[in-house]
C-alpha cells in the first residue's frame, strides 16, 4: 500500500467512527544495515516497515493510537482504537486542534538517490573498506559496528484538507575499534549524514585505528584539579540534547521545569555561543520544510550572542501558551527510520546549529597553559534540571603549554552543564554533524577533573 | 511461517528461524492532573534469518502476507552470503513445540481501561503535597507481546509475554532550584502487579523526598567508602559485569572477563548470576527469541568468576549447551547475547549493621543512568542523590553524583553486603539501541568507589 492511500483510508475512517478532527502521520521505510563482528561483516539486513498513528478529537477529548500495516484492516482498527481512547479521557482544555494547510517557508530536500539505490552489495563493501583502514595497524581490530543507509517516506494528512510529504535519507555508522595486549584500548567513532557521498569509510577506518592506540596509552589519572576541557563535537551534542534541547523545549517551560524558565531576552550563555535551529540546513539529518505535524518550519535564533531569543513549539504546547509553533513537533530519529510512527509528538531542534568559531581545534589546544583535550567519555549525559554532570573520561589528552604532555582515562569530569555555557572559553571551526546537531568543539574554561588517589 | 523456513532452506541456508513477533501496548502519561497522551499500539512483523557459514542475513516486513514474507525469506538467504564472517555450525538441538500462555491473574486485556486511567491520574494526583511541587508526572504502561518462532531444526513455539509499569516523577523548585525524584513498580504479569499497590503513598512520598531535595549538599569527592543501593548495585552488575560476560564479547576477545573462568575477580561476599526465570521479574522470559528456555546462569560465586550467557551461536563457538540468551528488541532486530534479570545475591546484614561500620562514606539512592564498558572494565553510574555517612551515622541528604572506577577494584573491595535484595525493571541498549526489557540489582554493597560531580 502507498501512504496516501493508508492516510486517506485512515483520515476517512477515523471521521466515519465519529471523530469531529484527525490526523495521520504514516511512515514508509526501506532500512539496509551491515554489522561487523570481529573484523568481519557478520550480519546484513533489509527492513520493510509500513506504519500509522492517528491522533482524533471528538468533542474536545484526544485520543492516540498506532499501528503497522499489512491491510487496511488495520488501519481501520487504529482509527477505533484511536476513538475508544478519547472516549475515555476528560476534555483536553488546551488542545485546539490540528494544523492548517500553508505554505514552506523553508526549502530543503534532503533525500539522496543514491541511498534509494544503494545494495546490500555497496553496503558491505564500504564497511569492508573501514574494516581495512582501521586494521591496517597491526594489534588493531574492529570488534563491532554498523553501517546503515535507509530511505524514509512520512506523510501527515488531517481532516483539515493538510496533506505534507516528507521524503528523507540518512546514513549513520557507529563502530569501535581496538587495540589487543593485556591493556586494550577502544575508540568509538560515529557519522551522520543525509548523503551516501559524505561516508569517507576509509577516512573514518583511520580516524579509528588513532583513537583505538590512543585510549591504549591511556594511564589512570591521579589526584583532582580545575582545568580547562575542549569537549569534541559528538560528546558535546549529547550533552547539548540532554541541556538545551531540554530546557529550550516549550513543553518544559510550560510545566516550570526548564532551566531557562522566565530568562527570555537575558543573557544565559557566554556571548561567544549562537544557537541557531535551521531547517533549511542540507547536512541536517532532520531538515525538512514541515514538521510531523504539517506544520512549515522556518530559521529561529534561539541563543543569540548568549541571549536567549526564543523557544520550541508543537501544536499542543502553542495552545498552552497561545502562541504559534514554531514547527518543532517531530517524531524523528537521526539514526534509524524503521518504526518512527510509534514515536510519540515530541518537541526537539529540526537542525541545532551552533555557530562555529575561526580557529581550528589545534590552534585552540596550542593557547592552552594546562587542560585536557577529551576524546572519549563513557555517557554524555547531563542532569537536564539541575545541569549537573559527572563524566567518566575513557580517553582524553593531558596538555601543558599547548603541548600534549600524556593521555588519561578513569576519571571524572565534573561540573554543571547552565554554569559551563556560560564560561564558554573559545569554540572551534570544526562542525560536524551529530545527531540532529551541527556543532564544533568547544572549550570550557573551569571542568573539576577528579581521578583516584 | 513454515514454508519461509522451507524457502530459506532451498536457498541453501545452514540454519534459519521465521520469527512472527505481535506486541500490543498501552501508555498513559498524566502532566499536572492532566490526561497529556492516552496510546494504544498494535505493531507487528515478521523476521527471516539465515545462516550462511559465520554470517547472517536478516529481512524482516511489517506485511505478514504470504508474498512479501516468502520473498524476504529469499532475500534473507541471499544476503547471509555477503558477510564475511567465519563461524562454526550451529549443532541441532532438540525441537521444542507448544504454545504457552503467561502466567497472568489479571491479563490487560481484561481490565477496563478506565481503571487504568484512575490508577495513572490517583498517582498523579497524590503528588501535590505543596506550593514547591511545580510539576508532577505519571505513567502507566502495558505491554503483551506475542513470538511464534519456526526453525530448521523443526522448532514450533508460540509464546506471550505480558509486562506492565508505573511511575511518578515530582519536580520540585524553591524559585532558585529544582530537583526531581522518583518512584516506579514493574515486572511481568499482568494487573495485579498493580492491584495492592497505595498509589496514594506512593505519590505523596515521592512528591515529599523531592521537596527535601532542595535542602541537599553537594556531595564530597575522591575514593570514598561507599555503600550502594540495590539500583546502583544493579548497575555494576549489569554495565559492567554483565555486558563484559555476554559470550559475543567473550568470543572476539572484547570483554576484560575473556579467559576469566575460574579465576578470583571479587571479594568472597559477591555472587552474581543472570537468571530469566525470576518469577515477576521485569527481565524473565519463557524462552529466549531463538526458542531456548529461559535459564539461571551463575557468573560470579563468592568472587570466583564462573561462566558466560550464549545464544545459540556463541554456544557453538565456545562448545556449550545455549543459555536462554539470544534476544531481539522486535522483528525488525537481530539477534545477540543479552542480558535477563543480572543481580548480585544477597549477603546477611542489615543496612544499619553496614552503616554502623562506616566512619566517612556515601550511601547512595536510586540510579538516573549507567554506561557499559565491557573492554576497560569501568564503571559509570549516576546516582539520583545520596546521603552522607558520618562516624557510622547517616547525616546529610546529597545532590545527585557519579560513581566511578575499575568495577574488578570495586568488587575485590566489597566488605559488606546486605539481605535485601530488589530487582528494578527498565530496557537495556547494546550499543545505541536494540532495547530489550531487563531487570538488575541487587542488595546494598559496601565498597571503595570514586565519586564526583552534583
Amino acid at each position: 500500500m502507498r501512504p496516501e492511500e493508508v492516510a486517506s483510508a485512515a483520515v476517512k475512517m477515523a471521521r466515519d467512527a465519529g471523530a469531529d478532527h484527525a490526523e495521520v502521520y504514516v511512515t514508509r521505510t526501506r532500512s539496509l544495515s551491515a554489522y561487523v563482528d570481529d573484523s568481519r561483516v557478520k550480519s546484513v539486513e533489509e527492513k520493510l516497515d509500513l506504519g500509522l498513528s492517528i491522533r482524533v478529537i471528538r468533542s474536545g477529548k484526544v485520543g492516540n493510537s498506532s499501528s503497522s500495516v499489512s491491510s487496511l484492516r488495520q488501519v481501520e482498527a487504529c482509527a477505533r482504537s484511536a476513538l475508544r481512547a478519547s472516549s475515555l479521557v476528560p476534555k483536553d482544555e488546551v488542545f485546539k486542534g490540528f494544523a492548517w494547510p500553508a505554505k514552506e517557508r523553508v526549502h530543503v530536500r534532503n533525500k539522496d538517490p543514491e541511498v534509494e539505490a544503494i545494495s546490500p552489495e555497496t553496503l558491505c563493501e564500504l564497511l569492508k573498506q573501514l574494516i581495512g583502514s582501521a586494521t591496517e595497524a597491526k594489534n588493531v581490530k574492529v570488534p563491532n559496528g554498523v553501517l546503515r543507509a535507509a530511505e524514509l517516506e512520512s506523510l501527515v494528512a488531517n481532516t483539515n484538507e493538510l496533506m505534507v510529504r516528507r521524503e528523507a535519507s540518512l546514513v549513520f555508522l557507529l563502530a569501535t575499534a581496538m587495540t589487543g595486549g593485556g591493556s586494550p584500548g577502544e575508540g568509538v567513532e560515529s557519522f551522520f549524514s543525509p548523503y551516501l557521498k559524505d561516508l569517507d569509510a576509509a577516512a573514518l577506518g583511520a580516524s579509528l585505528r588513532a583513537k583505538a592506540k590512543a585510549a591504549a596509552r591511556a594511564k589512570a589519572y591521579k589526584g583532582r584539579s580545575t582545568i580547562q576541557v575542549v569537549m569534541p563535537p559528538h560528546e558535546l551534542s549529547e550533552m547539548l540534547q540532554g541541556s538545551m534541547h531540554f530546557a529550550l523545549s516549550a513543553e518544559n517551560v510550560n510545566r516550570k521545569r526548564s532551566p531557562l524558565l522566565g530568562k527570555l531576552g537575558k543573557q544565559v550563555t557566554a556571548p561567544v555561543l549562537t544557537l541557531t535551529d535551521d531547517p533549511s540546513d542540507k547536512r541536517g539529518m532532520l531538515s525538512s520544510p514541515y514538521d510531523d505535524e504539517g506544520v512549515p518550519t522556518k530559521r529561529k535564533p534561539l541563543v543569540k550572542d548568549g541571549v536567549l531569543k526564543g523557544f520550541l513549539y508543537d501544536l499542543y504546547n502553542s495552545h498552552f501558551s497561545s502562541t504559534v509553533s514554531t514547527g518543532n513537533g517531530l517524531r524523528r530519529s537521526s539514526s534509524e527510520a524503521v518504526g518512527n510512527y510509534q514515536l510519540g509528538v515530541s518537541i526537539a531542534p529540526v537542525c541545532l546549529v551552533v555557530k562555529p568559531g575561526t580557529r581550528s581545534v589545534e590552534s585552540m589546544v596550542e593557547g592552552m597553559e594546562a587542560g585536557l583535550v577529551v576524546e572519549k567519555v563513557a555517557s554524555a549525559d547531563v542532569h537536564p534540571i539541575t545541569g549537573d554532570f559527572g563524566l567518566e573520561v575513557r580517553c582524553g589528552h593531558l596538555v601543558e603549554k599547548g603541548e600534549v604532555k600524556g593521555t588519561v582515562k578513569h576519571c571524572l569530569l565534573s561540573g554543571n552543564m547552565f554554569r559551563a555555557l556560560g564560561q564558554i572559553g573559545e569554540i572551534a571551526n570544526d562542525a560536524t554533524v551529530s545527531r540532529n546537531l551541527i556543532l564544533p568543539s568547544m572549550r570550557f574554561d573551569s571542568f573539576e577533573l577528579i581521578g583516584s588517589g | 511461517m513454515q514454508k519461509a523456513v522451507d524457502r530459506m532452506l532451498s536457498e541453501k541456508a545452514e540454519f534459519c528461524d521465521a520469527r512472527f513477533q505481535s506486541l500490543s501496548r498501552l501508555n498513559i502519561l498524566i502532566v499536572d492532573d492532566g490526561v497529556r497522551s492516552l496510546t494504544e499500539e498494535e505493531v507487528g512483523g515478521v523476521c527471516l534469518r539465515a545462516r550462511h557459514l559465520g554470517s547472517w542475513g536478516y529481512a524482516s516486513t511489517s506485511s505478514v502476507d504470504k508474498g512479501p514474507v516468502l520473498e524476504a525469506a529469499r532475500l534473507a538467504a541471499k544476503i547471509a552470503r555477503l558477510g564475511t564472517a567465519k563461524g562454526r555450525n550451529i549443532p541441532e538441538v532438540k525441537a521444542v513445540h507448544g504454545t504457552y500462555k503467561a502466567q497472568v491473574k489479571l491479563h490487560p486485556s481484561s481490565v477496563p481501561l478506565e481503571e487504568k486511567l484512575s490508577l495513572a491520574q490517583d498517582l498523579n494526583k497524590a503528588q501535590k503535597v505543596g506550593p514547591r511541587i511545580v510539576n508532577a508526572n505519571s505513567t502507566y504502561a502495558e505491554s503483551a507481546k506475542t513470538t511464534m518462532l519456526v526453525n530448521s531444526f523443526s522448532t514450533s513455539l508460540n509464546w506471550e509475554e505480558v509486562r506492565g509499569r508505573v511511575n511518578c516523577m515530582s519536580i520540585a523548585s524553591d524559585g532558585t532550584r529544582a530537583e526531581v525524584f522518583y518512584d516506579l513498580k514493574d515486572g511481568t504479569g499482568g494487573f495485579e502487579l498493580f492491584k495492592s499497590l497505595d498509589v496514594e503513598e506512593m505519590g505523596s512520598a515521592c512528591a515529599k523526598e523531592a521537596v527535601k531535595m532542595l535542602s541537599a549538599k553537594k556531595c564530597p569527592s575522591g575514593e570514598l567508602t561507599c555503600i550502594s543501593d540495590p539500583m546502583i548495585s544493579g548497575l555494576l552488575a549489569h554495565e559492567v559485569m554483565g555486558h563484559a560476560s555476554e559470550a559475543d564479547e567473550i568470543v572476539k576477545r572484547r570483554s576484560f572477563l575473556t579467559g576469566a573462568v575460574g579465576k578470583k575477580v571479587a571479594s568472597d561476599t559477591v555472587t552474581m548470576v543472570d537468571d530469566g526465570t525470576v518469577a515477576g521479574a521485569h527481565g524473565t522470559i519463557p524462552f529466549d527469541d531463538e526458542g531456548t528456555p529461559s535459564s539461571r546462569t551463575v557468573i560470579i560465586d563468592r568472587g570466583e568468576y564462573k561462566g558466560y550467557m550464549h545464544s545459540l551461536e556463541t554456544a557453538a563457538e565456545m562448545g556449550v549447551p545455549p543459555t536462554g540468551n539470544g534476544r531481539a528488541q522486535d522483528p525488525h532486530r537481530r539477534v545477540f547475547v543479552r542480558m535477563t534479570n543480572t543481580f548480585f545475591e544477597a549477603g546477611d546484614l542489615s543496612l544499619e549493621e553496614m552503616i554502623e561500620g562506616v566512619k566517612y562514606g556515601v550511601l547512595t539512592d536510586k540510579a538516573i543512568s549507567g554506561m557499559e564498558d565491557p573492554v576497560g572494565g569501568g564503571f559509570e553510574s549516576k546516582a539520583l542523590r545520596g546521603f552522607l555517612i558520618e562516624r557510622g551515622e547517616v547525616t546529610d541528604m546529597l545532590r545527585g553524583f557519579t560513581l566511578t572506577g575499575k568495577a574488578l577494584e570495586i568488587l575485590n573491595t566489597t566488605d559488606a553486603v546486605s539481605k535485601d535484595l530488589r530487582l528494578d525493571g527498565g530496557t537495556c541498549g547494546k550499543g545505541v539501541e536494540d532495547f530489550i526489557p531487563v531487570s538488575s540489582g541487587g542488595p546494598y554493597c559496601r565498597s571503595k568507589i570514586i565519586i564526583g560531580g552534583g
